[in-house]
This record gives C-alpha cells, sequence and structure tokens, in this order.
C-alpha cells in the first residue's frame, strides 16, 4: 500500500470522530479519501475488546484498547511507552512515583501539575472510549469575553453552529427531547426533535432531583436534567437500544453507544475512503506557494516497531484530526528543514498553547435509602443550570453529571469494599473500626448485608469545571524518541485561579446537595504528594482538591477571527496554509462546561462541507 | 406451565377495525380473526430416550422440548438437541406432505418471509394464504425451467435478499466469491399475533402499550395436546455452481433480489438462480423456554473445526474455507464497500471461515443417529450445531434465563462473532434478549419488530 | 459423590459467602467458573487449601454451626488458612485471585497504599462475580437486563443470594 503513488482528494491524519466523520461526508460526495491511523484498523469484531477490558485488572477507559497497556497481557506491569510505534496515555501514570517517568507515562509531563486525561490512538480514536454526553454548548460559551469579560470569543455563535448541531445529532442518534434541553438559552430550529426520545433517568438521578427541588446556589437553580445521550433508546443505524450495561466508558460491549467505528464504516463503504491502519504522519511539507505539498508517513508492522515503510502522500486538501496533543506534535515536528523553525500553521505562535481540560471535581456520598447504582448507563442526568450565569466574570463555571456507577469512580469499587469487609480493611470508610480495635472482617449473611447496604446507597457527583485557556499550559516536543524516531510530546501543565475557584464553588455545591438528600460524604482530599491536586485557600483554610481528568483535551489550535491569535477560521481551516484544515477539540477557544463530542462532530460536519466547497 | 396469554389478543383484534376504519374510504368487512395459536392434539412428545429409528420420520413437530431425568447438564442438553432433530425432521418435511426425504419445498419455505410483514409504507399484511409479493426488478426475470419447486407448488418462488449479517458486521463470500443471501421467515402464530396487534408498523407499536408476549408452544401433559408457539427461522443459501454438488444440498431455485440502497450505492437487481442451503436457525418459543428454544444446523461441508485447522486435519473441500490459503486472514469480513452485483467479489476475495467452538461429542453423536435416518436424501448433508435453552427460565435475575450453551453461533449467519467472550461472542439468547420494537421497549427476543416502518 | 472435593469446597464457599449452595452452583448451571474458583484455590493454595477442605470436612463431622466452623477457619488454625479463605470468598465475589500473603499484608492498621495485586481469574469470572449480585446489580460491562431497567427497583436481594434474610 505504501507504494501507491495516486493522488487523492482528501489526506486525513487520524481515523477518529473527525477523521471519520468528515472521511464520511466526502466519500458520499465522492470525492477520494485517504485516512492515515497511526494505531490498529477496525478489527472483525469487538472480542479482543472486551476480552482484555474483562481481564484487566484496572478497568481503564484505555483498558480494552491497543497498544496492550501491559506487558505480558493481563499482568500488572505496565509496557514501557518508549518501546511503542504508537504509544498512548494512559490514567494508571498519575501517581506520585511514575507521573514523570517516561519509562512508564507516554507523555513527558514537565508540569508543575499533571495532565490527567488520556487519548487513544486507534480507529475510532478516543471516542471509543467516550460516556456519549452530546450535550450543546451554550450561547454564552462562544462569547465569554464580550458577556462576562474573561477567555475569548469563539469566531462563531450558538445560532450559525445550531444547523450542525441538528446534523451532528443525526449522525451521532443523539436520544434527547427538545423542551428538557431548551435552557440558558440553548434553542431548536421550529419544529426540531431529537433522532431518539430521552433515555430514562435512573434512580440515582430522581433521588437527587427529589432532593434539589427549589434549590439555589448563588442565586441560580440547581435543577435535573436528562442528559442528551449518543447510546440508543430505540433501534438507529444498526445498533441495539441501550440495554444499561453500565460500561459507556470504556466500551458499551452491544454498540448501542455510538462510536465512530459507524462513520468510519459507512465512510468505507461508499468506496472512495481508504484507510491505511499503523500508518503515523511524521511531517507535513509545505510549498513554496504555502499550500500544503504532501504528508509524510511511517509504516509499523509490531506495535513495538520498528519502520517498515515510509513515503508521502499527496492530495489537493489536507485535514490533521489526531487529537489536541498528537496533532500539535505533528505540526511542531514539521519544520520543513528549517524554513518552518516554529513547526507549520504557527505564524500565530499559538499551535500547542491554551490546552484545555476539564478538572473534574469528584465528590461521594452514601444516600439515606438505596438508590440502586450500578444500573443503566454510567450517567443519564445531571445539573446543568450552573453552567452560565455573571458568576463566570469572578469564577470557572460547571457542569455536574450524576454518577450511576456507585464509588467506581472514586474509589474502585465495588472491588474496595469487598476487600475493606473481607479483608478487614477500611480504604472505602464504609467498615470503620470500633474504638480502639481494628475494622471488621465478614462472613456469611453479614458479609452479605453490610456490602448490600452500603453497595446500594452509593453515588457520586462529578463537577466538569471550565479551565480557562492558558498560553502557558501547552503541548511541546519532547527529547525523548519513539521507536520510529520522532519526538514525544512533552506537556506544561497548571490550573489558573480562575479555575480553581471553580473548584470551591464546586466543593460548595456538592455539600449543599449531600446536605439536602440526607446522605453521608465520603469525599476524602487526595494525598499531599498527588500530581493532580493543588491547594486552595477556602475561607481562611487551605483546602486539597484533586481533579480528575475528563478526557477532553482541547483548545492546542484554537480557532478565531484574527489570523495572529488563532491557528484556524471558523471553518477550521488554517490561516497559514490555504489546503490544510486542523480539526477536532484542538481548535475550541476555550473548554466551555459541556463534554467536547457533539461539538467536534458538529465543527467537523461544517469543515466537509467547506472542503467540499473548496475542491468544487 | 401454562402462563397467561397477552390479554389484548381479544382487544386487539377490535382495535385493528378500528384503526382500519378510520384510515380507509372502503368499509371494512369484518372477518372472522384467525385463532393466533389454535388446539393441535399431535404434538411430538417423544421422549429423548426413544431409540433414533424410522419411525421417527413422521414423528411431527414438538409443541415444546420434552424432557426426562436425571437433572444435569448433559442430560437436557441431550434432550434439548433430541427436541432440535425433531424440529428438523417436522420442518423439513415437504410443504405438500409427507415426511421429511426429498428434496422439495418445506415446510419452513411456505411460512411468512418478514419483508411481506413488514412492509415499507407499514401497510397490513396480506394474509396468512396469501401469494408472495414479487418486487418490481424481479417480474419478468427468467427463473430456470422445469423447477421442482414453480412446477410442484405452483406458487410464487422465493425471493432472497439481504446479504449483510447482523449489525453490520459483514457478507459471507462463498468459493466463488458470490454473497450467501439470508432470508427470515415465520409461522403462523407469530404472524398471527403480528397482525393481530398491530404490530406491523411503527404506528402500530406505538400505540401496542402491553408487553410484546408472543404465543408458547405447550403441551397438555400425558397428552399429545397443546399448541404450537412462535417459531422464527433464518436461513442462509449459497447460489450453487456448475462445479458445485447440487446434490449434496438442500435446494431452491429463487430470486435473487437486491434491493437498492444509498450507502454502499447499490443498484436494484434481480436474477433466478439454484441455492444450497448452508444454514438454519429455528427459534420457538415455548412454555418452558420463554426465552426460545434457539436450534442451529449447517451444511455438513461448511467449515473446518478451529482443532481440525490446527491438527492439519482438512477435508478436500468446504463451502467456506480454502485449503493451503496461506495469508487468508481467518473469520474477517471482505474489505468495503460490500456491493452484491460486483460478483465475484474483487481482488479474488473468498472467506475464509472457521468454526471456533467446536460441536460437542454428544450433539456430533445425535446428529450421526439422525442422519443416518437420511441415508440417500439431502437432508444426510447437515448437522446440528448446538442447541441453546434456557437453564433457569423462570429467573428472577436474568431475563435470559441463564442460557446453556453460553455461546453458540453458526459460522454462516454469525460468522464474525463467534467466540467465548461475554457480550462480544455470539449467544442466541444474550443478543436477542436486547431486541427491541421501534420504540425502543422490549419485543421478546425478535428483532423481526425492529423493521417495522 | 462423596469424594468429590468440589461439594465440599462450594459448601464451604457458600459458608463463607452468604451466597446459597444452589446459587453458586445451580444444578443446571452451564457456567465453569466454580471449577475455575476450585481450580486456582487449588493451584495457588496448595496444602493449605487440602487443609482448609479437612477442616471443614472435621468441623462438618462435628456437627459444628456456622459459626464455630468459621471460627476453625479464620482463628484457629493460623494466618495460612485465615487468608486462603478470603482469597477464596475474593474469588467468588470479584472473579479476581488475591494472593493470600498479599491479603495478609493488607489486612493491618495501615495497610500499604494502593490496591493490592491481583489477577482476573477469566472474563466469566469477573462478569459473574457476586459482588454485583449482593448490589442487586449486574457487572459493569455485562447486563442481562432490558432497555430502561435501570428506572425501576432491582429483584429482591434474596433473589440474587438465594439466602432470605
Amino acid at each position: 500500500m505504501s507504494a501507491a503513488q495516486t493522488e487523492y482528494d482528501v489526506v486525513i491524519v487520524g481515523a477518529g470522530a473527525a477523521g471519520s466523520i468528515i472521511a464520511k461526508q466526502l466519500g458520499l460526495a465522492g470525492k477520494t479519501v485517504l485516512l492515515l491511523e497511526a494505531g490498529a484498523g477496525v478489527p472483525p469484531n469487538i472480542n479482543a475488546f472486551m476480552q482484555r477490558f474483562y481481564t484487566s485488572v484496572a478497568k481503564t477507559p484505555e483498558s480494552p484498547y491497543t497498544p496492550d497497556l501491559f506487558t505480558p497481557p493481563g499482568s500488572g506491569d505496565l509496557t514501557d511507552p518508549s518501546t511503542l510505534a504508537a504509544g498512548r496515555p494512559t490514567v494508571l501514570t498519575l501517581r506520585a512515583d511514575n507521573w514523570q517517568n517516561p519509562h512508564q507515562a507516554y507523555l513527558i509531563q514537565e508540569g508543575p501539575k499533571a495532565f490527567a486525561s488520556t487519548y487513544e490512538r486507534v480507529a475510532g480514536g478516543t471516542m471509543r472510549h467516550w460516556l456519549g454526553t452530546s450535550l450543546r454548548f451554550l450561547p454564552n460559551d462562544f462569547q465569554m469575553e464580550t458577556v462576562y469579560q474573561q477567555e475569548v470569543n469563539w469566531p462563531i455563535g450558538y445560532d450559525e453552529l445550531d444547523p450542525w448541531y441538528c446534523k451532528a445529532e443525526a449522525e451521532i442518534g443523539v436520544s434527547a427531547n427538545v423542551a428538557d434541553q431548551s435552557y440558558l438559552g440553548i434553542t431548536f430550529p421550529p419544529g426540531y426533535s431529537y433522532p431518539m426520545p430521552a433515555i430514562p433517568h435512573s434512580l440515582v438521578d430522581d433521588a437527587v432531583d427529589a432532593a434539589t427541588q427549589g434549590m439555589t446556589f448563588e442565586g441560580n437553580p440547581v435543577t435535573v436534567t436528562g442528559t442528551p445521550a449518543g447510546r440508543n433508546s430505540q433501534p438507529y443505524q444498526n445498533r441495539r437500544v441501550c440495554a444499561g450495561n453500565t460500561n459507556c466508558i470504556p466500551i458499551c460491549p452491544i454498540q448501542a453507544k455510538y462510536d465512530p467505528s459507524v462513520s468510519l464504516n459507512a465512510a468505507l463503504d461508499t468506496g472512495k475512503v481508504t484507510l491505511w491502519p499503523q500508518t503515523v504522519a511524521s511531517h507535513v511539507r509545505i510549498a513554496d506557494d504555502d499550500t500544503v505539498s504532501g504528508i509524510d508517513y511511517i509504516q509499523y508492522q509490531q506495535v513495538t516497531g520498528p519502520a517498515t515503510g515510509a513515503g508521502t502522500v499527496q492530495a489537493k486538501v489536507y485535514v490533521i484530526a489526531a487529537h489536541a496533543i498528537e496533532t500539535p506534535r505533528l505540526l511542531l515536528m514539521s519544520t520543513n528543514d528549517g524554513r518552518f523553525p516554529d513547526g507549520v500553521a504557527n505564524r500565530s505562535g499559538c499551535v500547542g498553547r491554551n490546552l484545555m481540560d476539564h478538572p473534574l471535581y469528584l465528590a461521594w456520598a452514601l444516600a439515606p435509602q438505596p438508590i440502586w447504582p450500578y444500573r443503566g448507563p454510567l450517567a443519564t442526568a445531571g445539573i446543568e443550570s450552573l453552567r452560565d450565569g455573571d458568576f463566570r466574570k469572578e469564577r470557572a463555571a460547571f457542569r455536574i453529571e450524576i454518577g450511576n456507577e456507585g464509588w467506581n469512580f472514586a474509589i474502585g469499587d465495588p472491588d474496595t469494599t469487598t476487600l475493606d469487609f473481607i479483608n478487614g480493611m477500611n480504604v472505602s470508610g464504609l467498615n470503620p473500626p470500633p474504638a480502639g480495635g481494628t475494622p471488621a472482617a465478614l462472613w456469611g449473611s453479614a458479609l452479605v448485608a453490610a456490602l448490600n447496604d452500603g453497595l446500594s446507597r452509593q453515588f457520586r457527583l462529578g463537577f466538569l469545571v471550565e479551565q480557562s485557556p492558558e498560553s502557558t499550559n501547552y503541548v511541546s516536543l519532547s527529547s525523548e524518541l519513539d521507536p520510529l524516531g520522532l519526538p514525544r510530546p512533552a506537556i506544561h501543565y497548571d490550573l489558573s485561579d480562575y479555575t480553581k475557584k471553580g473548584f470551591v464553588a464546586a466543593k460548595q455545591v456538592a455539600d449543599q446537595v449531600f446536605a439536602k438528600m440526607g446522605a453521608k460524604q465520603f469525599t476524602t482530599p487526595p494525598a499531599a504528594n498527588d500530581p493532580t491536586s493543588f491547594d486552595y485557600d477556602v475561607d481562611g483554610v487551605t483546602t486539597r482538591f484533586k481533579y480528575f481528568g475528563a478526557g477532553h483535551i482541547v483548545g492546542t489550535y484554537r480557532m478565531g477571527s484574527d489570523p495572529t491569535k488563532s491557528v484556524v477560521d471558523a471553518n477550521q481551516r488554517s490561516w497559514d496554509h490555504p489546503n490544510l484544515y486542523l480539526v477536532g477539540s484542538g481548535t475550541f477557544p476555550t473548554v466551555t462546561t459541556a463534554n467536547p463530542t457533539l461539538t467536534i462532530a458538529a465543527f467537523s460536519l461544517k469543515t466537509a462541507a467547506a472542503i467540499l466547497a473548496q475542491l468544487g | 406451565m401454562k402462563r397467561m396469554r397477552n390479554g389484548l389478543v381479544g382487544g386487539g383484534a377490535a382495535a385493528v377495525l378500528t384503526l382500519a376504519a378510520s384510515c380507509s374510504n372502503t368499509p371494512v368487512t369484518p372477518t372472522p380473526t384467525p385463532t393466533i395459536d389454535p388446539p393441535v392434539t399431535n404434538c411430538n412428545v417423544t421422549p429423548p430416550t426413544t431409540a433414533i429409528t424410522p419411525a421417527l420420520l413422521a414423528s411431527g413437530l414438538p409443541c415444546d422440548a420434552t424432557i426426562v431425568p436425571p437433572v444435569t447438564l448433559p442430560n437436557f442438553q441431550h434432550g434439548f438437541d433430541y427436541y432440535s432433530w425433531l424440529t428438523f425432521l417436522a420442518l423439513n418435511a415437504p410443504a405438500s406432505g409427507g415426511v421429511i426425504g426429498k428434496d422439495a419445498p418445506a415446510v419452513w419455505e411456505r411460512w411468512k418471509e418478514l419483508s411481506e410483514v413488514m412492509k415499507p409504507d407499514g401497510s397490513r399484511p396480506a394474509p396468512w394464504d396469501a401469494p408472495r409479493t414479487i418486487p418490481t426488478a424481479c417480474r419478468g426475470v427468467g427463473v430456470p425451467k422445469g423447477t421442482r419447486v414453480l412446477s410442484m407448488v405452483g406458487k410464487t418462488p422465493d425471493v432472497l435478499s439481504a446479504t449483510v449479517q447482523p449489525f453490520d458486521t459483514g457478507p459471507l463470500i462463498d468459493q466463488h466469491g458470490r454473497y450467501v443471501r439470508y432470508e427470515i421467515l415465520m409461522n403462523r402464530p407469530m404472524f398471527e399475533y403480528i397482525v393481530q396487534n398491530d404490530l406491523y408498523s411503527k404506528q402500530g407499536q406505538s400505540a401496542f402499550t402491553a408487553t410484546v408476549d408472543f404465543p408458547e408452544g405447550d403441551v397438555v401433559e400425558g397428552t399429545t395436546n397443546g399448541t404450537i408457539g412462535a417459531i422464527m427461522v433464518k436461513a442462509s443459501w449459497m447460489v450453487l455452481d456448475k462445479s458445485d454438488d447440487a446434490g449434496a444440498f438442500h435446494t431452491t431455485q429463487a430470486l435473487v433480489y437486491t434491493p437498492p440502497q444509498d450507502n454502499p450505492r447499490i443498484e436494484e437487481s434481480c436474477t433466478g438462480a439454484t441455492l444450497g442451503l448452508v444454514g438454519l436457525h429455528v427459534a420457538h418459543k415455548t412454555a418452558g423456554a420463554p426465552q426460545w428454544i434457539w436450534s442451529t444446523f449447517e451444511h455438513v461441508a461448511n467449515v473446518p473445526q478451529r482443532a481440525d485447522v490446527d491438527a492439519g486435519k482438512l477435508a478436500p473441500h468446504y463451502n467456506f474455507h480454502r485449503a493451503n490459503c496461506s495469508g487468508c486472514a481467518v473469520n474477517e469480513p471482505p474489505p468495503r464497500p460490500w456491493n452484491p452485483n460486483v460478483q465475484p467479489f474483487p481482488n479474488g476475495f473468498t472467506s475464509q471461515i472457521v468454526r471456533e467452538v467446536p460441536i460437542t461429542a454428544d450433539t456430533d453423536a445425535l446428529t450421526k443417529a439422525f442422519t443416518g435416518l437420511l441415508a440417500g436424501t439431502v437432508w444426510r448433508n447437515y448437522l446440528l450445531v448446538s442447541t441453546q435453552w434456557p437453564t433457569e427460565p423462570q429467573s428472577p435475575t436474568d431475563p435470559n434465563g441463564v442460557p446453556a450453551p453460553a455461546f453458540l453461533a453458526n459460522t454462516t449467519l454469525e460468522t464474525y462473532v463467534q467466540g467465548t467472550v461475554p457480550q462480544a461472542s455470539s449467544s442466541c439468547m444474550n443478543c436477542h434478549g436486547n431486541a427491541a420494537a421501534t420504540t425502543g421497549r422490549t419485543s421478546d427476543f425478535t428483532f423481526i419488530l425492529e423493521r417495522a416502518h | 459423590m462423596a469424594s468429590d472435593p468440589m461439594t465440599p469446597f462450594v459448601n464451604l464457599s457458600a459458608l463463607l459467602t452468604g451466597i446459597t449452595a444452589a446459587k453458586l452452583v445451580p444444578p443446571l448451571s452451564p457456567s465453569t467458573v466454580p471449577q475455575q474458583i476450585f481450580d486456582t484455590a487449588k493451584t495457588n493454595g496448595g496444602a493449605t487449601f487440602d487443609q482448609l477442605l479437612t477442616i471443614y470436612a472435621d468441623a462438618v463431622a462435628q456437627r459444628m454451626t456456622d459459626a464455630q466452623i468459621a471460627n476453625q477457619v479464620f482463628v484457629a488454625n493460623g494466618p495460612d488458612v485465615r487468608y486462603l479463605a478470603r482469597s477464596i470468598m475474593l474469588a467468588w465475589y470479584l472473579g479476581s485471585w488475591y494472593d493470600p500473603k498479599v491479603l495478609q499484608a493488607y489486612d493491618s492498621p495501615k495497610p500499604p497504599p494502593g490496591p493490592p495485586s491481583s489477577v482476573v481469574i477469566s472474563s466469566d469470572a469477573y462478569t459473574q462475580g457476586w459482588v454485583w449480585n449482593v448490589a442487586q446489580a449486574h457487572a459493569m460491562g455485562y447486563s442481562n437486563f432490558t432497555f430502561g431497567y435501570w428506572a425501576k427497583n432491582p429483584p429482591a436481594l434474596s433473589d440474587f443470594t438465594g439466602a432470605t434474610s
């Protein structure tokens, strides 16, 4: 395949959500497309993914996918990422003793804080392990600078994106209803309805909802709303309805949740799209007229390399869809023999800058009555009413995700609590020792009763805090090389004061919601040396906060209306190179408070239309 | 064991009339509504301990599995496998009458095909005895003359359309590079239940507020009286070439219809062909198995078992496997796009299929015993893969009834999802337990209802 | 059948786990998980595994109460037996094997940081782990329930465990 000299209409780097959706649109329009995927291609079934997931001790978001996190597979020994042709990060390397070890952690974390989110390098991309949350952004999200004198404006407003949101909802297959979702300025075209009806709320949702009736925080209502989900509530796209396997992350075992392999397969169905797996784009070539003239690639057969092939592919238009860390890495690597020392598409100097996530505040508690967690999709409702308000002048906003998976995210339950009760420990807090004694070790009916009582009342709230864009949070090239000889991505990361203030508010809301519910809180502060934690003064008391990654990697090649301050325009086209498009959440100027996927899909569809217009 | 049938059956008929009257200008003449599952007096209740002799050929269709002690997994599996073979004998008897033997259209081939029930405009299906609708594209297509099918039955021929296996997992390509064809059919109790409850359209399904509950096969204890439950059949057919030994297959002269499709772009087409049966699922809902009993049969020459491949013990010929095919990806679908109008499949692709989960020795022995009765007929060339049945049909915590065996796949029908990985690998009940109507509500273990328009 | 060590192993497991033997190994069960757990425990437990079954057999022969048997398992015969019994309980509950020595190291007022090491016995040992039933739920990644079940209360605990409380 590397010998092919064909010139394609479009070459796309990355077969994830953005790349697959664009490839499908171009293929349907009769354009020839070549997709370069750094990782493995589309497997014939998900047997291997599921087997890897079930037999992983740590069922992390990355656990089903390749390359295997562990060597040998199933062991607890992390694969040395420096041996992998297309490595990837994992949440297992966020510990104090390994987050900066290049033989444990794929990302070269330069600090001062650890970047906590991970991504996949496999056909289907990171969205293979998405939750399915398909929220629209709010009108004010696009004009933060104008309305709140914070962050930056987007070069596009909600109304312009609305029709693309509708198309994205059809592509993904979103279950929701318009009345529920019409809040904080969100509107829909007249007569619009989502592709499928809303997913029913869980009993956990109902418990939070009942307790928060009439509740306000800083004058804003605290309201539980069903979450629009890229999960089938009816048969859709030849896929089954959701059966509540409680496993959206990392993988839906029955593919009731959309993942980009659906769009990718549809792209391949057009007969116009070719996928080259295990093909790492290594350099973007720029011609004298500033157009992209080709993309160099390296191929490998074994996950540990070495390179087994290399070449250059050519097209009329190029799209980089390699997510917000690998895309800037590729652009920065593309120095073109020194003609572009700062990399391609980087006259603004913004490439790699303004790396964002939703640093996530997690709070967990025990409800006074059973609310039956570990059932249903991982999340079916949330609190969206605090996503916008005047407070955004002062501090970061957030949305609140209500978890249906007990304390699984929080403490690794049900394993942790089970160990506690069987082995006489109290890591969960549910097996406190009597005064002067040691925690009980139970057996028989007492064990069943204690576990049932604890597990059936667990729940958690996850606060997706809007991280402000900071040029000092950035991706650069490390001196560490991968087996293909390419520099690994280095990450420089911290949280701003604005963002940290959002955590303080998040904690206050969590405390108040739990109090309203009569729930006993078990949230524990992180250890002092936890690389994903920070101290903040709360009413004169130094409080230690833990932040988790939300997997929402955003902002490293931002869109804007000013070529000197942004990398791409509102069609995600490079200001510098007229036949180069950079897509995915890296173009987001701000992370907002909503999960990014639906907006990635909407912009991908918009970009596909722009490319078709450019190709004529 | 007799459970309450769906309470809406009587009321449903009245609702049909009301709906029809409101949607039509022509006056509706009330016609007697057929009973959904009328009583029968000839349930086959042969115990599985009965010697396998030619007497079984005429023993008839079981209304439910007859199982005898001891209560052990192997003994029950034997009982259900025995039931599967009795069912095979009954359903593969000629539709025109008599016992199984000659290569003639079988009982199940005259049942209602899915597209006749779930019509594109959501209209009410034609009555049970109405002739098959022929797609416009097939009119005028020459069907080979002298076919027993046509001459004997004097009805319209079978129409085979589907080529891609469920959930878009892929088509199966034979050694000539041709697509295997699939069809789904249902028996009359299943058909009448759908029609009389208006479940043939999205609109009707929305209006149906009860839980979908197809009729169950049942036997009045100690008698041969009972009812036949809903039965679904799914068949896979291979287009036979001159080089194929047509005498080794149950054959049909059929119209091979390819409906138009946008993506992949497929033009409508229709040809006549002789096809050989290579796979057959039979699922029967019964009182003892509200999760249905899932029997699956294959042509004996389909594929080798994994162990045979590993041991190098290969037969000279398989329908879907080629010896010495170095570099052939095993159990992988062909590259996209999949267009059945482009045959043979481009670049010489043929499916290289292996059975991942071996057939048990007991099931194999039962197949040998039953096919011994069928010597000299095409039916001797079919084997039972296994029977999936619920070990705890009334389990309050597993709606799938804890099926045994845990996994079951037909290499022509679930080709690409074979294996033993929970949820991911083929299990009839675990997959069909997820089946829903177009409303999203559970549809009693059939994906047929989601095909309504 | 009397010499089949699987039967006393299941009976002892039922006593320790609180799940009835009829639920652990239903008469027609197609599951191989009980055998996997037995094999894993025997392989890893070695002589202690035989000792544990002997202790149980003797206790049954002496018509000890459940509490007395538990005392024999957890107290009277030392840490090797105690932690092997806990490993077996965890295998039923979680489908993972925790080495008894690891459990012993964690059973302390100051356990080491992070969870104890373990290996998943098999995919079905995970999906059939009893903790999910005790939570009246299902393994994450393995549900046999149908769309929307999460909006309703689950079946009763006794339906899952076989035991009436």
